[in-house]
C-alpha cells in the first residue's frame, strides 16, 4: 500500500529508475520500521482531508529515532533488493557503506533531472521526492521523511500541507524547486559544451 | 553588516553541479528507455567506481546551499570570474573536453566563466560580490597576525593569498564562510579559526555530518571581527593536526 503511494509520485519517471526508487524505498522503510505505516496513514488522512502536520512531524521524529542502526542489515537488504535488478549489480565492487549514499544520491540527481523537465505540480512532486533521497544520502533521515510526506501532499494538490511540512525543516517549496532546477540548468549548460564532469 | 549572508567558496557551487553531472549517464539510459542491462550497468558503475563517482561532499554541498541560499543571501567573490572559473575551464580545454575556438583563448575562457556566473545568479540565486579595500585591509591584518608566528607561517598564508582574502572578506562583512578547503580551515586553526572538529556524528551509520561549523575571530583596531565558518568535507570532524596548522 505505502509502496503504491510512492509509486504514484513517479508518474512520468522512467521505468528502470522508478523500480530502483521503489527498491530503495523498501530497503530504507525496512530499516525505519514504522515508515510504511506512517506513509500509509498520512495518505489515508490526506484522502479524508484531515492531516495534523504537527502530529505527523512528531511521528516522523519518532520513526527516525528508532532507526535500525545496523548498517550491515541495511546493506544486506540493499543487496537483496538490487539482486532483482541485474543492471544494478555493480555493488560488490563498491564499499558497502558507500552504496548507502551513492545510490540515493544518484537517484536524487536523476529525479531532479526528470522533474525539471516537467511543469507545474509534477515538477514539485518529483523534486521533493528527489530531496527525500538526497536527505537519505546526506545523512538527514528526518528531512528525508518530511520531504517524502511533502511530496505525497503535493501530489494530492495539498500545497498548504506541503508548505507547512517544509517549514518544519526550514525550507520552502519554491526555493528548493528553483535551486534543484537551477543546478540542472547549470549542468546542462556545461553538457551542451561537451563537459561531463568538473575536475576537483 | 551580514546576518544570514554566506560567502561561498566557488568549489561548493561546483559540487552542486558535479552531482547533477554525475547522474547524466543513468538519466540518459533511462530517457532512451534502454533495455540493455549492460548499458545500464555501465551507467551505474560510472557513478559508483568510475570518473563520475558520487562524493558525499557533493551531496552535503547541495543540501547546504539548498537550505541556505534563498532570497539572494549567498555570494561568490569576483575572483571566481577572473581566476577560479577560468582555471576550471582552462583545465577542461587542456584536457581536450572543450573545443578550442579560433578567437583569443583568454576571451573564450573568460567568456565561458562570465556566462556561467551569470546563470549561477539567475538559476541558484548566488550573486557575485565585489571585493573592496576594506576586505583587503582585513586580509593584511590576517597576514600580520601570522607574521608574528614566524616567517614560515607568513609565507604559508601568502601562498594561499586568495583564500585568505575570502576569510578576511567574511570577517569584514560578518558573513558565514562556506568552504570545502580543510587545509585552509586547519591552517588558520588556533589563531583565526576556533572550534574546528566539534561536530557530532550523524543520525545514521552512513551519514555522519559533513558540515563542520567553526568560528573565525580577528582583533582589528580595538574591535573584534567575527564570522561563522562552515567546512564541508568528508573528514571535517577530525581534529586538525599540528602539522596542518600554519601557526
Amino acid at each position: 500500500m505505502s509502496q503504491l503511494v510512492v509509486k504514484g509520485l513517479m508518474e512520468g519517471v522512467g521505468g528502470e529508475v522508478r523500480e530502483l526508487v521503489l527498491a530503495l524505498y523498501d530497503v530504507f522503510a525496512s530499516a525505519f520500521k514504522e515508515l510504511y505505516d506512517l506513509v500509509k496513514s498520512f495518505d489515508e488522512d490526506l484522502s479524508r482531508g484531515v492531516v495534523d502536520v504537527d502530529e505527523y512531524y512528531r511521528e516522523a521524529e519518532a520513526v527516525v529515532r528508532k532507526i535500525h542502526l545496523d548498517a550491515y542489515y541495511v546493506v544486506s537488504r540493499l543487496n537483496e533488493a538490487l539482486g532483482r535488478h541485474p543492471e544494478f549489480r555493480v555493488l560488490p565492487n563498491a564499499a558497502f557503506l558507500d552504496a548507502l549514499y551513492i545510490l540515493p544520491g544518484l537517484l536524487a540527481g536523476v529525479l531532479f533531472r526528470t522533474a525539471c523537465g516537467f511543469e507545474g505540480l509534477r515538477r514539485g512532486v518529483v523534486v521533493l521526492l528527489g530531496y527525500s533521497y538526497l536527505g537519505l544520502a546526506g545523512g538527514r533521515p528526518l528531512d528525508a521523511v518530511v520531504f517524502l510526506l511533502a511530496s505525497i501532499a503535493l501530489a494530492r494538490a495539498r500545497d498548504d500541507i506541503t508548505a507547512e511540512l517544509l517549514r518544519k525543516i526550514g525550507v520552502d517549496l519554491e526555493g528548493i524547486v528553483n535551486f534543484a532546477c537551477g543546478a540542472v540548468e547549470l549542468a546542462k549548460f556545461l553538457e551542451d559544451r561537451g563537459i561531463g564532469s568538473i575536475p576537483e | 553588516m551580514g546576518g544570514n549572508e554566506y560567502l561561498v567558496d566557488t568549489n561548493v557551487v561546483l559540487d552542486v553541479v558535479r552531482l547533477i553531472l554525475a547522474a547524466k549517464p543513468l538519466n540518459e539510459a533511462v530517457v532512451k528507455g534502454l533495455k540493455d542491462t549492460e548499458a545500464m550497468r555501465q551507467a551505474v558503475a560510472s557513478v559508483i567506481g568510475g570518473i563520475n563517482r558520487i562524493n558525499r561532499r557533493w551531496i552535503a554541498s547541495f543540501l547546504f546551499l539548498s537550505y541556505n541560499c534563498r532570497h539572494g543571501v549567498c555570494f561568490v567573490v569576483d575572483f571566481a570570474r577572473r581566476i577560479e572559473l577560468p582555471r576550471v575551464f582552462t583545465k577542461l580545454l587542456l584536457g581536450g573536453v572543450l573545443p578550442v575556438g579560433r578567437g583569443p583563448l583568454l576571451d573564450e575562457v573568460v567568456g565561458l566563466a562570465e556566462r556561467w556566473l551569470s546563470m549561477m545568479g539567475s538559476s541558484l540565486g548566488v550573486g557575485v560580490l565585489s571585493l573592496g579595500y576594506g576586505d583587503f585591509e582585513v586580509a593584511r591584518e590576517v597576514v600580520k597576525a601570522y607574521g608574528s608566528c614566524g616567517a614560515r607561517s607568513r609565507e604559508r598564508v601568502l601562498d594561499n593569498a586568495i583564500d585568505i582574502l575570502l576569510v578576511a572578506t567574511a570577517l569584514n562583512r560578518g558573513y558565514g564562510f562556506v568552504t570545502t578547503d580543510r587545509r585552509l580551515v586547519c591552517g588558520l586553526d588556533n589563531k583565526i579559526v576556533t572550534g574546528v572538529g566539534q561536530v557530532r556524528g550523524g543520525d545514521v551509520p552512513w551519514g555522519s555530518d559533513l558540515v563542520c561549523p567553526a568560528d573565525a575571530r580577528l582583533g582589528v583596531g580595538g574591535g573584534v571581527l567575527s564570522a561563522k565558518i562552515y567546512l564541508i568535507h568528508e573528514r571535517c570532524n577530525l581534529q586538525c593536526s599540528e602539522r596542518e596548522r600554519w601557526c
